[in-house]
């Protein structure tokens, strides 16, 4: 029984991993392109109120960029990990 | 227009949750069923393998179903943006004397209205190019392996004939 538990906590540690990682790379994907590319108009406040919003937005992108990064960098060695362990015993069960 | 954070919540609210519940169900059901017929380890590795590898791929697929509808979106907004009518509703805010609105020249903020109806565009299509190219790779090495595991079971099945 427990190497039955032990499989389905592989798969499912691979699936949530998974989901994670695509996640990761849209959101980061998606927040560094609203940092070189703004999409916010300020058009209801003056210039100097909108170059600050500007820089604060920027800022805004770069630190969510960076935190989305962050996910990538802690989900994707967690998925390969447990990978390789799922196609280790795998291989150890065929032969 | 498409709005990324709903993707995002959409799977890791909805699908994440409705997927791991079911592959927890299906998990417990398979163990109940190996117990009474004493299957073997490998049969039930077999099944929760299959289960899995198709369960990823019905999302991804759905993935890539969505962000090619997305792409398409994004691209033909960039390439045919929409024309607003500029007529009378633009007003200078930027001297803070609000109770002296007068009517301005509609260069500054329409341009700049533009530029970030343009940057949303293009921000939309790189989020949808990375879903695709993400969602289909996902999709093509687990297709992949759906097809070892049925070309593996049918040996199997071919061999337990033979003996």
């Amino acid at each position: 029984m427990s190497k039955k538990i032990r499989v389905i906590y592989l798969y499912l540690v691979c699936l949530i991993s998974l989901f994670l990682i695509v996640g990761a790379i849209i959101s980061s994907v998606n927040y560094f392109a609203q940092y070189f590319f703004p999409t916010n108009s300020y058009s209801y406040s003056s210039f100097g109120d909108r170059k600050i919003e500007l820089e604060n937005d920027k800022i805004e992108n770069l630190r969510n960029g960076i935190s989305s990064l962050a996910l990538l960098a802690v989900s994707t060695p967690l998925f390969i990990y447990h990978w390789k362990k799922v196609e280790t015993e795998r291989k150890e069960m065929e032969v | 227009m498409f709005n990324i954070g709903i993707v995002i919540i959409g799977i890791l609210s909805v699908v994440l949750p409705l997927a791991i519940s079911i592959l927890i169900i299906v998990a417990i059901v398979k163990a109940v069923q190996a117990n009474k017929k004493e299957d073997s380890f490998e049969k039930f590795e077999s099944s929760i393998r299959s289960f899995y590898v198709y369960l990823i791929l019905i999302c991804f697929l759905f993935g890539t179903i969505g962000s090619t509808i997305y792409l398409f979106d994004s691209g033909m907004n960039l390439l045919l943006p929409k024309k607003e009518s500029r007529t009378s509703s633009y007003y200078d805010y930027s001297s803070k004397n609000y109770d002296s609105l007068t009517k301005a020249s509609p260069t500054l903020s329409v341009i700049s209205k533009d530029n970030a109806e343009k940057n949303s565009n293009i921000v939309d299509l790189f989020t949808a190019l990375a879903f695709l190219t993400v969602s289909l790779t996902i999709f093509i090495y687990h297709s992949k392996i759906a097809k070892e595991n049925f070309d593996y079971k049918k040996e199997q099945k071919l061999t337990e004939k033979i003996v």
